[in-house]
């Protein structure tokens, strides 16, 4: 009996229904029929959860066949008879484990997140483009010899990172494209050019200070001048100073704060983008890191060590990826790469390893322009003649390839020009010239001692500037803070805003490399970098340009354990990466614990404040995860910030904060102006009196927010965390509130929202055979449901490295060590 | 014996569903259904066997991923989360869209079949006599 017409009627509407769910995204959902089938769909990726053992592959363009042996750790031993095969191997095997991540990186850096993600990435892909990004990655390409090593070894990456997209059957597809409705794009060689850039980005975009221009606005060239200086006040440089034999105290009087300034108003204002940091808090870069290396003489066992953790954004899948290549004979190299760039960043090879901290030098510039049309201005005018502005026309696209939005770029002959606050400002920056990192990494990777290795830095490696620390099995240590360093007009730094009418304030040139800041084999017997300024700033060669958001703290603290260390250990050099100890409490602490007895003893004292100092006096300065006091420091350190601050807020919000370093230089000076609070008129505070304020209130705001402070919500480990985001910031494919060792201003530092830390942590020893260790804050898989997805995070968390395999040959990896195979072969084998 | 045909009924349209999902996607299950209810426009519970061939076939698809190691449970869990939906519910929901797109097209299937036999019955009835 046929169906009734209601029924039919109905059933054609639910179907019908059913279909354009099934076809079409409806809100943030991509179409549900591809998304839940349970061939191509969703339901596929489980399979992918299980690792191949064994698989046999073709590559077009391989020479020869390629063994890949992934150990334990999934890590690919690439084992290949020559150095292009083995980075076209490289390119498959990254693709393997982390395509989504190569592409949404590459989308990111190009300013194309639009075309996976819509219209709501506008504004972060506008970034890049304004910044000239693009185009700067499109003429370094161009200014690479085509038949040149970086090229070759570039587009022999790009051949097995397409091999494996090419082969790629929709089921197959990384989760992310499936909830994203997208699919790969071929990668090109440029795409490898961006991603560098796109670490440039994060690295080195220090623009003027603008903080110091915002507080001048407020207080005065002069305060302004004081309490945000171009040299921190307390030195420990890299570059060991003669006669220095611990940090250096730099203090001077803080002027006190003075009228605004109308000039520098003007100017901030123009540089509102650059305000990364939140103002209102404690001054400290989020991104950061560490290198320290260890001559024989101090070592237990005579062998020269190394250890560096690069402090980044921490995701999932992680930042790099663990690699070995072999090309007997030619290469032999471990290390991390940047998923989308071929050849070790990070690593050792047979004889020499190294790593890198941020140099944090200004080489940014800005320059106010003169233009012909204020609106839709043509030529700019230098040395009284008017030059023709480049434009580029940039379009931007949705999923569908509709352009959706389009940007005139202008460039001078200094870089990109935007219009802020009715005022064109053209840019001048060293990542936008043309370099060659990718043929400073293959260099790198060949060196045979550390003069080899620093020579390859300096000739390639222009930017980021990274203070590039090596040791070598002969036993030396170096270090040679390398890129491109720009020579300002005599007597001017990169604070402030040029004159673009004049080319008489050009750059002039690049520092000389002899005249970097570097040490090799220093008397002391170690070298040791956490951002710090490169040297003693009384003989630099010329303006470098502190980035002072970088604090001095985890410098002094390395410094301090590898002066009192004449054995050390690898497990020491292990144990120090996660050390929980902070100069930064050693110094405020007892200036707490002093103004709580100095109230007391003034007969100003209060119950409360006698609770607070006992409280933080029962404190062994340690950030350990079971430490019930630290959150009472860090929470009157913010309040000690606030209070003394106060000038410098503005409509009700702080426009900059000083770092804590001239915190501390401004405890020197108990009377000093500063200390005022300004909210009591008929009172005129002094140091002891803010402290004291500053450590009631904590007390206050602590016990109101987690308990009393033994019942077990004072607990370092339930205050602060690591938050590991997954790259489209998916909190089921993330890891969250992952308790951690360390805060403010210790070796592993951990604060704010905790999504940066250490990204890799290697000690290496460089004895006969070398030997290392390491891990990752996740594992190598970038797909979320395989079990390699962060598998290495239980060793992150608790500050474990874990041997790092280096066999010489395939044969040298035990049986039980290999947890699967792939074999590479030519077409037609 | 009834229950029987219906059974067999379904796991037939299983078997197709499956093969459909297989080769060419799930766009197969409604055509599959609706191919179905043109063929069986007057067997009762049209809709419920194309459904449950529908619920079978992609049921049994996941089961034999299931057995070859694939975490299905942890699929369900996390992409379960992303949508905001209790991992089961998800499978729930998988195996749901399918058995709609079935049960509904097989109905839709077999309302057109009914019409066109209508139809030609009438006309069959209307025709004169030889």
């Amino acid at each position: 009996m046929p169906p009734k017409p209601l029924v039919i009627t109905l059933a054609a509407v639910a179907l019908a229904a059913t279909l354009y769910a099934g076809l079409r995204p409806i809100g943030p959902l991509p179409p549900l029929g591809r998304l839940l089938d349970p061939v191509d769909g969703v339901w596929a990726n489980a399979g992918t959860s299980v690792p191949a053992h064994s698989e046999v592959t073709n590559i077009p363009g391989l020479k020869g066949p390629v063994d890949v042996r992934y150990d334990t750790r999934g890590v690919p031993h690439i084992f290949a008879t020559s150095e292009e095969d083995v980075y076209r191997a490289l390119g498959y095997v990254v693709a393997r484990d982390r395509l989504f991540q190569l592409d949404i990186q590459t989308r990111a850096a190009t300013g194309r997140l639009t075309e996976l993600v819509g219209r709501q990435a506008l504004e972060a892909d506008e970034e890049p483009r304004m910044m000239g990004m693009p185009r700067a990655a499109e003429r370094k390409l161009a200014a690479l010899d085509p038949g040149g090593v970086s090229r070759r070894m570039m587009d022999a990456y790009t051949d097995g990172i397409n091999a494996y997209i090419d082969n790629l059957k929709p089921k197959d597809y990384p989760i992310e494209y499936k909830l994203l409705n997208a699919r790969p794009e071929r990668w090109h060689s440029i795409n490898s050019v961006h991603l560098l850039n796109q670490m440039g980005l994060t690295l080195a975009a220090g623009g003027p200070d603008h903080r110091l221009l915002r507080a001048a606005a407020l207080i005065g060239d002069s305060a302004a001048e004081s309490v945000f200086p171009v040299h921190s006040p307390i030195q420990e440089p890299i570059e060991p100073v003669a006669g220095w034999s611990g940090p250096h105290n730099r203090f001077q009087q803080i002027a006190p704060p003075g009228p605004p300034d109308t000039a520098a108003a003007r100017v901030s204002s123009l540089f509102q983008r650059f305000e990364g940091n939140d103002p209102t808090t404690e001054t400290h870069r989020s991104f950061a890191s560490n290198n320290w290396a260890v001559a024989p003489s101090r070592t237990k066992d005579g062998y020269a060590l190394l250890a560096g953790d690069p402090h980044l954004q921490l995701t999932l899948p992680s930042i790099w990826y663990e690699v070995h290549l072999v090309v007997p004979g030619k290469l032999d190299v471990y290390g991390v790469t940047i998923p989308g760039s071929p050849g070790v960043v990070i690593g050792f090879n047979r004889d020499v390893s190294w790593t890198f901290t941020n140099t944090g030098a200004d080489v940014m510039d800005f320059y106010r322009e003169t233009v012909d049309d204020t609106l839709n201005p043509k030529r700019y005018r230098v040395d009284g003649e008017w030059r023709d502005l480049v434009t580029r026309l940039e379009e931007y696209r949705d999923q569908s390839g509709s352009v959706i939005h389009t940007d005139t770029v202008r460039y001078t002959h200094r870089g990109p020009m935007t219009r802020d606050h009715g005022q064109w400002v053209s840019m001048r920056w060293t990542l936008l010239e043309p370099s060659n990192e990718i043929r400073a990494f293959y260099d790198a990777s060949h060196a045979r001692n550390v003069y080899e290795f620093e020579t390859a830095m300096a000739r390639n490696y222009w930017v980021p500037a990274q203070n590039m620390l090596a040791t070598d099995r002969n036993g030396s240590i170096a270090i040679r803070s390398t890129g491109h360093f720009p020579i300002r007009p005599s007597g001017r730094t990169g604070e402030f805003i040029f004159d673009g009418s004049s080319s008489a304030n050009d750059w002039t040139g690049y520092w000389p490399i002899d005249k970097y800041p570097q040490s090799v084999n220093p008397a002391q017997g170690f070298l040791a970098s956490a951002n710090q300024e490169p040297e003693n700033p009384e003989s630099q060669f010329g303006y470098l340009g502190d980035d002072a958001d970088y604090e001095v703290w985890r410098a002094l603290r390395i410094n301090q354990l590898l002066r009192t260390s004449t054995r050390v250990t690898v497990d020491s050099m292990i144990r120090w990466q996660t050390d929980p100890s902070s100069v930064r409490a050693d110094l405020f602490v007892p200036y707490f614990l002093a103004a709580a007895k100095s109230e007391d003893s003034l007969g100003r004292g209060t119950r409360n404040l006698d609770s607070a100092a006992t409280l933080l006096g029962q404190w062994d300065r340690k950030y350990s995860r079971a430490n019930t006091r630290a959150v009472l420091f860090e929470t009157a350190m913010q309040q000690l910030s606030d209070l003394t601050w106060d000038e410098l807020m503005r409509g009700g919000k702080r426009v900059a904060t000083p770092s804590t370093a001239v915190l501390a230089e401004l405890m020197s000076q108990p009377t000093n102006a500063w200390w005022d609070d300004r909210r009591t008129k008929d009172v005129v505070e002094g140091r002891d009196d803010i402290l004291a304020k500053s450590l009631v209130a904590a007390l206050q705001i602590v016990t109101r927010k987690h308990g009393a402070p033994d019942a077990g919500g004072w607990r370092w480990d339930r205050v602060q965390f690591a938050n590991i985001y997954h790259l489209l910031r998916i909190p089921a494919f993330s890891a969250l509130r992952i308790p951690v060792q360390g805060g403010v201003g210790t070796l592993a530092p951990s604060s704010g929202t905790g999504i940066f830390g250490p990204s890799w942590r290697m000690v290496v020893e460089m004895g006969p055979e070398v030997r290392a260790w390491g891990t990752l804050p996740g594992g190598q898989s970038g797909n979320p449901f395989s079990p390699r997805y962060k598998d290495h995070l239980r060793f992150w968390e608790s500050g474990v490295l874990q041997p790092l395999m280096f066999p010489r040959t395939a044969a040298e990896l035990p049986a039980g060590a290999t947890s699967a195979t792939l074999k590479l072969e030519p077409p037609g084998r | 014996m009834r229950i029987d045909r219906f059974a067999v009924r379904v796991v037939l349209v299983g078997i197709v569903c499956a093969v459909g999902t297989l080769w060419l996607g799930w766009l197969s299950v409604p055509c599959a259904g609706f191919v179905y209810g043109l063929l069986e426009g007057r067997v009762p519970a049209r809709g419920l066997t194309a459904a449950g061939g529908a619920v079978l076939a992609w049921a049994g698809l996941l089961a034999a991923e299931w057995a070859r190691g694939a975490d299905i449970g942890l699929v369900a869990t996390q992409i379960g989360a992303v949508m905001h939906l209790p991992g089961a519910l998800l499978l729930a929901v998988t195996l749901v869209f399918g058995a709609v797109l079935a049960g509904t097209a097989a109905v839709l299937g077999a309302g057109i079949s009914g019409a066109v036999t209508g139809v030609y019955v009438a006309k069959r009835a209307q025709a004169p006599e030889k």
